[in-house]
């Protein structure tokens, strides 16, 4: 490599002088910003644009795009620095990323707006080319009619995933909105709602309290993974992912993965599997905690300094006895069950001894670095199974020191995406509502409560949502849980009155709009983002258009302008006439007021990305240093083991049947959960975030489908009895509905367990048989919510598995 | 039938060549018999144009397998190095070698000596020319190929369907006295089904036992002994009609006996296509 | 002559395909052509102990590569036409100009490198990106890789110590003399041991 490296460097010099542009971005190089990423690789006639990739993965790559003859050629990512593994940090673009060329020029791409044809229903699929100017009467009109007739609670625009962090995504909208006298807005995301809301304030008080990032992790620790794969979630090349690869090769660290199937950190010279029935993570914590406790390995000093609720000797003032998290496990509350490793055992399906030893280990290590992504959170009792999960470092002193971590996800991020924001504006309606639950708000809004479904900033909803914007999301016929009784719930028009779907592609969602909008992609305008959810690096990323828009995509700022116009509130709405790439600067200078570290506007503009390195924040909460000085924002001020708040729900929220809160985290196995199989669905399936696609938003694209087949994993024990072989179309189902996809036969998932990649696009005649040839996951979900944060439980779903047409 | 049909073109090649270049060794035995003298001569030597027509038509077969036959010039670069230009380099030679020897046999102006001396070098390119259609797949890197049945199915597949092809040839001119050459091109012909059948049938066998992270090679074509049954029935249908032709003079039978033992040797042809093999992927 | 290679560490590998996914972009492959191909190689199987509990000793592990610029090349002794050719750099490309399309090189690689694109009428395969390595530039797919696991090089300077490419599915590095040059890692078997198998068939078949 020497060898190449050196011969980069000189035509590096040779590029630079070569070509004026170029040679700007080398000289606005800053010293405490690395470089600018490479010129050498620009040939002359070349034109490199700098965007990045602004899908919702958590990554947010820098894409250096070369243009040739007004075409994109080819991308390059970020190799700017050094490239050394470990030091400084590269956000490189993962397969998706540096296969954004088909997508954006993909078959599906909308280039007009349209309307549904008359006289036709959602669902029909029939649509006509109208002008713009048509469409944004009918926006302007449509939000007219519905805020006087309903109020401005009636007006919804919905998560936006496509473009998860931006410095202008949906915002255009929202803030027209919020000037016309608000909207309801929703609380959590299908991402992490469960251990957000349900799990991290009841807790830590705080979500994220505590995590650390993988590089702080020291010489030779252990790692113990719950539910989480960073090198499948985490793909970019400065993400978590990469993170825990250096800190393997470089610390020595031993990694185990608890997780129903085997993710990619436990291929290749990664960490150890550990399979787990999914559903029991709650029940595998209390045969540990049971272990630790008989062991007397439990770090008691730590939890009666730090904690509440492990033992009845710190249960906070007005609990009941016997209501600790100690008194669960050995069977003196609760079930009077003793939770012993073969209890846990029965349920999770790990061997006893596996159990017994893992308890050991964690006891053994210090530091433990214990952590979890959100897949055990995804279910109906995700919230206890995630909250368990959470206490197991503070049984053994786990948390708050270096090289450890709160039970919760791993890192931390630099600059915070929302500061670096278009501003959307002060919202006049108060009440949320959580967002897993939009179905149920279209339909049945005016019933749901703060008691019975979450809602927020209100006691009640005044109405159901009648106007939807989706900008960014493929929710109705795609990403949202049970597509099958979701779209029933949009056909019908004395619902919800008027949906609108703005996106770059034609998605199944699309078939249920009335007015479908084509977009301009993010690379296919002006952007700006922060170096996305990668641990311990500091970036912003300038993107410039890569060519003309084409056919009459147009992007959201200037359209929702044009309704400001109609709506009389122009003027405020673009800050005294912004363009788009005004509000660009703008935002990057109010931004910089705060960070004068950063270089000016043009010369990041210039610079296309713009990145900082800097030492993991391996800083120490001063809760550690005086507890009753620095309290934690929990009703106890301490670290709750045990909830007062959750006691108080349990006893007065309306729950669906099967569901329960206990102030400790009980095991609970939910709705659909580990022990409701039955005959007709004896499997449980499950989903995860394949490296093939990004939810739905690259899931169309052909070349990702080739590199990463579209399929249900299932194990040779379970294909054998159903002579199912690798490579056959094979016909999932659930009480909700049914697929098609291929199997892939394979130990990568445990036995009674299926696996699916999420984010295959639904492709059903709903006219007809409803089933699914897309492999779109969401066929078969339900809309079951888990219990205290009513965020998905998507995760929980009962199957059965056959050859199609056998 | 594996990926084998894919092939045709090449199988079509590999069928029609050798079996059109070893009739002149037919050729050779009735001119040794004395078949050649006046009388039947003038036919004859016309005649000696449909083994090379058939030679011409197998190449055309191997022509439109390339996808860019207008580079063919530098498939002769390989000499020596590529087998598979080897193979092209021997068809060549004996393409050459026959065309001179046919157009001097219809203009009648050969001696008995000179179409001797002739018929020996094409009989003996024919076998060559067989031998190499063979080597051409002996790669190293194609354990499945790589084996000397590889090589001796090719000469049975040659000297089989070239003695059925000599036979028609013959018949087609009317040569007399055809019972004389019963003995020799029956001979020739069992040595061809012989090599045919021990060729394919020893490949087959082998292939059992080869394997690479995909499975067997014997694997890849699961009707593979189905076509050895093909090829064996072929052949013995063709010695008998052969047989049948050579004792009724009949021409008809003579085709027949061709065309059973060419659809024989072609789908051995496609059968051995399926299971070429790669030592790794 | 100077001989190029790769080194691939596969204890960094994560099987994530981005090598691939950048030489298809870069390079405007076809969807049914790759000349990066990531194999995901997996052995063992699960039993059920006493107390109905899984216990499993499987194992997965991935191997990424492309055309090894062979020092015997398998695929240049076959052309005819000498299209496939090494030349002073010791890349193996193919002289569009001369190639007939016969599929010899494709048949005869081990690794699976060339494929004959029959739109083209002509082989094709990784050249090892030689234009931009002639500007001082790395392969796309090494730039590209996210975990850094792919470096290239003069072999000279390629960690030697490592041992040339020995890991089931592929041959047997006597056979050709590959120029990758690997880290091995827990899960790696060596060439030609059957308990493992292609877990990823549609991928790279
Ligand atoms: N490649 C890729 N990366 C992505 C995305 C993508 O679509 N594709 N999406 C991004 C987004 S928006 C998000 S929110 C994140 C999601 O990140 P996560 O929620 O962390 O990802 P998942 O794949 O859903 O789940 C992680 C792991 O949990 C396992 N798991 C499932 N159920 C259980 C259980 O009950 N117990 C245990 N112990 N393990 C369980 C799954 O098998 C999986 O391996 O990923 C982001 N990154
Ligand atoms: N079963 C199951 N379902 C899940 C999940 C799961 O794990 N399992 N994961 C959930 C999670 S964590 C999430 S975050 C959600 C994500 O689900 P969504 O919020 O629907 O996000 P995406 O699927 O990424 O799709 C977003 C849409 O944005 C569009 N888009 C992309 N770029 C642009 C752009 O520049 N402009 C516009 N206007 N549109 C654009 C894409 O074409 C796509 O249609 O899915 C959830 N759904
Ligand atoms: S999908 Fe994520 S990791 Fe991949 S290029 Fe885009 S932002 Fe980066
Ligand atoms: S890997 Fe295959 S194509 Fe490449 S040089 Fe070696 S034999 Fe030839
Ligand atoms: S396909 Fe082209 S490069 Fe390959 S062996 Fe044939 S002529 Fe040579
Ligand atoms: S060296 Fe170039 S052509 Fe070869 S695999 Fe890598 S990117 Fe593709
Ligand atoms: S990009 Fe790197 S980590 Fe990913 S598959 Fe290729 S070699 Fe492995
Ligand atoms: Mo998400």
């Amino acid at each position: 490599m020497s060898q190449s490296a050196s011969m980069t460097r000189r035509s590096f010099m040779k590029a630079a002088g070569a070509t004026g542009a170029l040679a700007a971005v080398g000289a606005s190089a800053g010293t405490l910003f690395s470089p600018a990423p490479d010129a050498a690789h620009a040939e002359p006639e070349d034109k490199v644009v700098y965007q990045h990739c602004a899908v919702d993965c958590g990554g947010q790559c820098v894409l250096k795009m070369h243009i040739k003859d007004g075409e994109l050629a080819y991308v390059e990512s970020d190799t700017s620095g050094d490239s050394g593994f470990g030091e400084g940090f590269q956000p490189r673009a993962c397969l998706r990323g540096r296969s954004i060329r088909q997508w954006l020029n993909g078959p599906d791409r909308l280039n007009y707006p349209m309307k549904r044809v008359e006289g036709t229903k959602r669902g029909d699929g029939q649509y006509e080319r109208i002008s713009w100017d048509e469409a944004i009467d009918l926006i302007a009109s449509e939000f007219t009619r519905i805020v006087s007739t309903y109020g401005n609670e009636a007006v919804y625009c919905q998560e936006c995933s496509g473009i998860e962090q931006n410095y202008m995504t949906r915002t255009p909208i929202r803030r027209l909105f919020n000037l016309c006298g608000g909207q309801i807005d929703r609380y959590g995301s299908y991402s992490s709602a469960s251990i957000t809301f349900g799990v991290y304030p009841y807790v830590y008080g705080k979500s994220g309290w505590g995590a650390r990032s993988f590089k702080t992790l020291q010489e030779g620790e252990l790692v113990v993974m719950f539910g989480n794969a960073p090198s499948d979630t985490r793909m970019s090349g400065d993400g978590a992912g990469y993170d825990l690869n250096v800190a393997r090769e470089q610390k020595h660290v031993r990694i185990i993965s608890i997780d129903p199937r085997r993710s990619e950190v436990c291929a290749n010279e990664g960490a150890e599997w550990i399979p787990i029935k999914p559903g029991t993570d709650g029940a595998l914590v209390a045969g540990i905690a049971h272990e630790l406790i008989v062991s007397d390995l439990v770090d008691l000093d730590f939890l009666h300094t730090y904690c509440v609720g492990f033992d009845d000797e710190t249960l906070p003032e007005g609990a009941e006895p016997n209501t600790s998290y100690r008194a669960y496990v050995m069977g003196d509350g609760y079930d009077h069950v003793e939770k012993t490793p073969a209890w846990a055992s029965a349920i999770t399906l790990i061997p006893e001894a596996r159990i017994v030893q893992l308890a050991h280990e964690i006891a053994a290590a210090d530091p433990c670095f214990i952590c979890q992504g959100w897949g055990p959170q995804r279910r109906t009792n995700g919230d206890s199974g995630s909250r368990a999960i959470m206490i197991l470092p503070l049984l053994v002193g786990q948390v708050g020191k270096p090289g450890t971590n709160s039970g919760g996800r791993e890192g931390n991020n630099g600059y915070d995406p929302d500061d670096l924001s278009m501003s959307s504006g002060d919202n006049p309606v108060k009440a949320k509502f959580p967002l897993f639950l939009w179905p149920e708000v279209i339909k049945n809004g005016d019933k749901l409560t703060a008691e019975n479904a979450g809602i927020q900033g209100a006691d009640k909803l005044t109405c159901g949502i009648k106007m939807m914007v989706n900008f960014g999301n493929n929710t109705m016929a795609g990403q949202g849980a049970d597509i099958n009784k979701t779209t029933e719930i949009l056909k019908d028009e004395s619902l919800c009155e008027f949906i609108v779907s703005y996106d770059v592609n034609f998605t199944d969602s699309c078939n249920y709009a009335d007015l479908i909008l084509p977009d301009l992609a993010v690379q296919e305008t002006y952007s700006m983002t922060t170096q996305g959810d990668c641990n311990d690096t500091k970036g912003i990323w300038m993107g410039d258009p890569i060519g003309e828009p084409k056919y009459e995509r147009r992007e959201v700022y200037e359209v929702f302008g044009e309704v400001a116009k109609k709506l009389g509130v122009y003027d405020e709405y673009s800050a005294g006439g912004l363009s788009r790439e005004g509000w660009r600067r703008k935002v990057y200078d109010d931004f910089r007021e705060k960070h004068s570290e950063l270089p000016t506007y043009d010369e990041a503009v210039a610079q296309g990305a713009v990145k900082e390195g800097y030492p993991a924040d391996a800083g120490i909460d001063p809760y550690f240093d005086d507890p009753e000085a620095n309290p934690l924002k929990t009703e106890t001020g301490k670290i709750q083991i045990y909830s007062p708040k959750l006691a108080e729900y349990a006893a007065t929220w309306t729950l669906p049947e099967g569901d329960a809160i206990y102030p400790v985290p009980v095991y609970v196995p939910g709705y659909d959960g580990p022990e409701s199989a039955t005959d007709e669905y004896p499997l449980q399936l499950t989903g995860f975030h394949t490296k093939g696609t990004v939810h739905s938003t690259y899931a169309c694209n052909e070349v990702l489908h080739k590199m990463s087949e579209p399929s249900v994993w299932i194990n040779p024990i379970d294909a054998a009895e159903r002579s199912i072989s690798d490579g056959d179309e094979v016909a999932v189902t659930s009480a909700q509905g049914e697929l098609r996809t291929k199997a892939k036969v394979t130990n990568r998932v445990m036995p009674g367990v299926l696996a699916m990649g999420q984010g295959y696009w639904h492709k059903a005649d709903m006219a007809g048989d409803k089933v699914d040839h897309g492999g779109c996951l969401n066929t078969l979900t339900s809309l079951h919510p888990n219990t205290i944060s009513k965020g998905t439980g998507q995760h929980s779903v009962l199957a059965q598995i056959s050859k199609a047409g056998a | 039938m594996g990926q084998g049909f894919a092939e045709a073109p090449l199988a079509l090649f590999t069928t029609l060549a050798p079996m059109g270049a070893c009739a002149f060794i037919a050729l050779l035995i009735a001119q040794m018999k004395g078949a050649f003298a006046e009388g039947g001569s003038t036919r004859i030597n016309r005649a000696v144009w449909l083994p090379l027509v058939v030679v011409l038509v197998g190449f055309c077969g191997a022509a439109s397998h390339t996808l860019t036959p207008a580079h063919g010039i530098y498939a002769f670069t390989g000499l020596g190095r590529s087998p598979l230009t080897n193979e092209i380099a021997v068809g060549g030679l004996f393409v050459v070698v026959a065309l001179v020897f046919c157009v001097l046999s219809a203009r009648g102006k050969m001696g008995d000596g000179a179409r001797r001396g002739w018929l020996v070098a094409l009989s003996v390119l024919a076998v060559a020319f067989s031998a190499f259609c063979g080597l051409a797949y002996m790669v190293e890197t194609i354990p499945s190929w790589d084996t000397p049945f590889t090589v001796v199915q090719m000469l049975g597949y040659g000297l089989l369907g070239g003695s059925a092809l000599g036979l028609l040839t013959l018949e087609v001119a009317h040569t007399p006295s055809l019972e004389g050459l019963a003995r020799p091109l029956g001979v020739v012909a069992a040595i061809g089904f012989v090599l045919a059948l021990v060729g394919f049938g020893g490949q087959i066998g082998l292939c059992q036992t080869i394997s690479n992270v995909w499975g067997t090679a014997a694997s890849l074509v699961p009707a593979i002994w189905g076509l050895f049954a093909v090829l064996a029935v072929c052949a013995v249908a063709g010695v008998v009609f052969g047989a049948m032709a050579l004792k009724r003079g009949n021409v008809a039978l003579a085709v027949v006996a061709c065309v059973v033992v060419a659809v024989g040797v072609f789908f051995a042809r496609i059968g051995f296509y399926g299971l070429q093999m790669s030592i790794a992927l | 002559m100077p001989q190029y290679g790769f080194h691939y560490d596969a204890a960094r590998c994560t099987g994530c395909k981005t090598c691939e996914a950048a030489c298809r972009d870069y390079h405007d492959l076809p969807i049914d052509i790759t000349y990066r191909h990531v194999y995901e190689m997996e052995g063992g199987s699960f039993s059920k102990d006493a107390n109905g509990c899984w216990v499993t000793d499987s194992f997965t592990y991935y191997v990424s590569f492309a055309c090894q610029h062979c020092d015997h090349p398998a695929c240049t002794k076959v052309c005819p036409t000498g299209a496939m050719h090494k030349d002073d750099q010791g890349f193996v490309s193919v002289n569009t100009e001369r190639c007939i399309g016969c599929g010899y090189c494709a048949m005869s690689c081990p690794y699976n490198a060339p494929t004959v694109d029959r739109s083209l009428g002509h082989s094709v395969k990784c050249d090892g990106c030689k234009d931009r390595v002639a500007q001082g530039q790395n392969p796309i797919c090494v730039d590209a890789c996210t975990q850094r696991a792919i470096t290239f090089g003069l072999v000279e300077d390629l960690a030697p110590s490592d041992s040339r490419a020995d890991v089931a599915p592929l041959p047997d590095p006597a056979l050709t003399g590959p120029n990758l040059y690997i880290v091995s890692c827990d899960a790696y078997r060596p060439h030609g041991d059957s308990s493992v198998h292609v877990a990823n068939k549609p991928e790279v078949k």
